[in-house]
């Protein structure tokens, strides 16, 4: 299996494309320069932990504290290594929720917490079986595997923030410059992110997660008790790969709540919610009692778990109940000074507040999709225009500032159009996962990537802002990410080797598949460079960790976003 | 559902009968009984309009939509309908006035039914997200109407099951609500649960989206920890300020919401304790730059 460069990114002439779990960085040429690996075997997070060396008191405590708690949301890998598992039903899971740490049997652990952790870990894996998750475990193990989801500059290119999937972590890096990235900071959220946006001060970044809320956290931060492994980390020199080297303990993974946690924490009163007079039977009496015993033993937990995760700053800013997919920070034209936060989820909404401090002002809602959105695009040139895309069969451009629809542009019929007969037969949905806009003297290009679609659809944003079809361009394999280098006016889009039709003559004579293809455009048309791409060889790139399922699963997941089984009730 | 075979089958029998015969007397609450909770994050079959422009709301207030001889009931688009359906769909019918209070979580529709005639020339809306509730309700509403016809009374409310944590922009356009009640809700007393309250930082960003400065939410509840918790909410939120005791207390339906709902019935009959909160919703506040400027 060829790993994929699935998330690009460029800045200058650099270009940083993620792959797996790990940053690679090339010039123009395709030249590699550098390489930011994923920490493996280390365990999550430690970066920012202050307490490793006592944590097992904690985690016996909090296991110990809620019997009668969720099953596990969260479990660690047999062999320990740093994974987290979200169930697809975590939807509901509330934010502050602790992640069980069953499994991490560490050194520094007692042997009779060790037991204790240990059986508590096997009950909570049947009940998960008995609750019917065992279809799921398969997934489990894919969706353990930290990929990089998505990364982003700010606009001066001296930082690159990439987010990682599964262990929920924000990573941010110092970029010299000349390709070579510094690892500043590495923080775990309360829950999965799914798209980041940087303020246009680069001073803040906003993060909407799985759960539909943003937080706003500082881009630069400083842990306030950095570990070794930290030390290590932002002292490793530029010139070389940042690999911190794996610590020897950090039992428990840090708890992160809202800052405003530790004052709940502290308040955290030790009489249930119900009362005497709320609760009227018997044993509703009964499990009253038993809650305020319970309560009691988990102040004390949950205090000194808040205080443990508050290690960094992170505000919320605004919610959706429904899974964000994508958030952007905008500026309308006619006010230079304002800035609005854009966000968009699964539920068709797409929703325009007002930027930070003013972010619970809701301005308006953009309406109209049927289907899941998952990416807007605002031009650069073009503030006052906002294009979305998802599950529906079009693109929808609108005027985001007054909430009106503008117009809307095939997708659908377009893929269609340009697929085989028989091929798109098959095809009777589309889910867009990306939509770029490249600015060519006055020309607004908006490039649209679907998911599994073989095909580059290129639309022009006329001035009088309608999106006008103008070329589908027909690719060797499924295309996962686009971007532009400026300098040289290419197009890189990354395609996945694996999805590749070319034929294993073709891939003797260039050398490998391509990876990445850099497109060139004359008056009219883009076309696929004869030179320039970037090729990766089978045997040098195999990857035995995954499997060809696992990995499109990882790499494939808009579509998912559909709503199919709708529970009624 | 592991309800025995022939009660589900009276039930429906029951509901069956009640729709040909027309429905002319009330509903038998025993037909409609239904798990108190349902959990607001699934995706749940629901029918909301794509944007409110698109909402029918002349099937639930026939009495106000605005004569058009020619145009038939249209029930509410769907959500996996194919897109540009909505742009060629034959015209919604308008009503002559929009609704202006919001019953979120309006249960077995004791609020409704006892606003209704106190304000007579508003539209009131109760949102339910559990079918066989709405569908109690529903079935309430035209049974009165049927009853009250020659007082007219009891066309001012209608109910419709949605899930307004989600879905509630798709309703109402901004600042169209006067009044928001949240009547006893749901107290998801467990920790993890606390998200699907429906009160929250997050959620009170939209009750001030579709309120109008000026506007009142309405909270009661029996659970003085979820009281303190709503309040804290709302007062955090610097969309709204608690509106002062007196005021509360000379508001009439503050009585209203305190005798007139199921569940206040309920608590009353169990001597509990019943905590009021009003919230006024203040303007927006300037642009910072504006404030700069």
């Amino acid at each position: 299996m060829a790993l994929p460069y699935h998330v690009l990114k460029v800045h200058d002439g650099i270009i940083f494309a993620a792959r797996g779990s790990n940053i690679h960085s090339f010039n123009s040429n395709f030249e590699p320069i550098s390489v930011w690996k994923y920490p493996v075997k280390q365990e999550e997070t430690n970066g920012q932990k202050t307490e490793s060396e006592t944590p097992a008191p904690t985690v016996e405590a909090e296991e110990s504290s809620a019997p009668e708690g969720p099953p596990a949301k969260k479990r660690k890998t047999e062999d320990g290594e740093a994974a987290a598992v979200v169930t697809e039903e975590s939807k509901e899971q509330e934010a502050k929720e602790e992640t069980t740490t069953e499994g991490q049997t560490e050194t520094k652990t007692d042997g009779k917490n060790q037991q204790e952790v240990n059986r508590r870990s096997r009950r909570q894996k049947q009940k998960q079986k008995t609750e019917g998750a065992m279809a799921k475990n398969n997934n489990k193990a894919v969706l353990e595997t930290p990929f990089v989801q998505g990364m982003y500059l700010t606009t001066d290119g001296r930082h690159l923030v990439a987010i990682t999937g599964a262990d929920k972590t924000i990573w941010v890096f110092e970029h010299d410059g000349a390709g070579n990235l510094k690892q500043l900071s590495q923080r775990a959220m309360p829950k999965r992110p799914c798209a980041l946006a940087l303020t246009p001060d680069n001073k803040t970044i906003l993060s909407a997660d799985k759960f539909g809320d943003v937080f706003s956290l500082p881009l630069l931060f400083t842990p306030a008790e950095p570990t070794a492994a930290a030390a290590a980390a932002t002292t490793t020199t530029t010139s070389e790969v940042a690999t911190p080297e794996p610590t020897p303990s950090a039992p428990a993974t840090p708890v992160i709540v809202p800052p405003t946690d530790v004052a709940k924490a502290q308040q955290l009163s030790v009489k249930p919610q119900a009362n005497e007079l709320t609760v009227h039977t018997l044993r509703n009496l009964k499990a009253l009692e038993n809650q305020k015993r319970c309560l009691e033993r988990q102040k004390a937990a949950k205090l000194a778990a808040a205080l443990q995760a508050s290690q960094f700053e992170h505000t919320l800013q605004l919610g959706h109940v429904s899974m964000l997919t994508s958030v952007a920070v905008a500026v309308h034209p006619s006010h230079p000074n304002r800035t609005y936060i854009i966000t968009a989820d699964r539920d068709e909404h797409i929703r325009v507040s007002r930027g930070i401090p003013q972010a619970h002002v809701i301005e308006g809602f953009l309406l109209g999709h049927d289907e899941f959105v998952s990416r807007v695009c605002i031009p650069e040139k073009r503030g006052d225009v906002l294009i979305s895309g998802g599950g529906d069969d079009d693109l929808f451009v609108w005027d985001w500032v007054s909430g009106s629809l503008l117009g809307k542009a095939a997708v659908l019929a377009e893929v269609k159009k340009a697929l085989a007969a028989e091929e798109a037969e098959k095809v009777t949905k589309v889910a867009v996962t990306r939509i770029f806009d490249v600015q060519q003297g006055e020309k607004t290009q908006i490039f649209v990537i679907c998911e599994r679609i073989p095909l580059l659809l290129v639309y022009t944003l006329t001035s009088t802002n309608t999106l006008e079809h103008t070329q589908t361009l027909s690719l060797p394999g499924n295309p996962l990410d686009v971007e532009y280098l400026k300098a040289e006016s290419k197009l890189l889009v990354s395609i996945d080797p694996n999805t590749s039709s070319e034929t294993q003559e073709e891939e003797a004579n260039n050398g490998g598949v391509s990876s990445i293809l850099a497109l060139s455009s004359d008056e009219s048309s883009w076309k696929v460079a004869p030179t320039g791409g970037l090729k990766v060889t089978e045997s040098a790139e195999a990857d035995n960790s995954l499997s060809p399922q696992d990995l499109q699963k990882l790499l494939y997941t808009t579509e998912s976003l559909r709503k199919t089984n709708k529970d009624d009730e | 559902m592991s309800e025995p075979k022939n009660k589900r089958q009276k039930r429906e029998d029951y509901r069956a009968a009640l729709r040909a015969n027309g429905v002319t007397e009330l509903p038998r609450k025993k037909f409609y009984r239904q798990r108190a909770h349902a959990n607001p994050f699934s995706d749940h079959s629901l029918i909301y309009p794509p944007t409110p422009e698109q909402m029918d709301w002349a099937s639930l207030y026939p009495h106000y939509a605005v004569e058009e001889p020619t145009e038939q009931k249209t029930e509410a688009m769907e959500t996996d309908d194919t897109t540009g359906q909505e742009l060629s769909a034959p015209a919604i019918r308008k009503l002559t006035k929009n609704v202006e209070v919001a019953d979120i979580g309006c249960g077995f529709g004791g609020l409704l039914i006892a606003l209704a005639p106190v304000l007579p020339d508003t539209l009131v809306l109760g949102l339910e997200i559990r079918v066989s509730v709405t569908q109690f309700v529903e079935d309430r509403i035209k049974a009165l109407r049927v009853q009250n016809e020659e007082q007219k009374l009891y066309r001012n409310i209608a109910v419709l099951r949605a899930n307004t944590m989600k879905f509630m922009p798709n309703f109402f356009t901004k600042g169209q609500l006067n009044k928001i009640f949240i009547c006893f809700p749901d107290p998801h007393f467990k920790a993890r649960k606390h998200k699907q309250r429906i009160v929250s930082t997050t959620l009170n960003s939209e009750y001030a989206y579709v309120l109008r400065p000026g506007g009142i939410v309405y909270t009661i509840t029996d659970v003085p920890d979820l009281h303190e918790w709503m309040v804290g909410h709302f007062n955090a939120h610097p969309a709204f300020e608690r509106v002062s005791e007196e005021e509360q207390e000379a508001d009439s339906l503050v009585e209203i919401m305190r005798n007139e709902t199921e569940e206040g019935k309920k608590v009353t009959r169990h001597n509990g304790q019943k905590h009021v909160a009003l919230f006024r919703r203040l303007e927006d506040p300037q642009w910072p730059e504006e404030v700069s400027a």
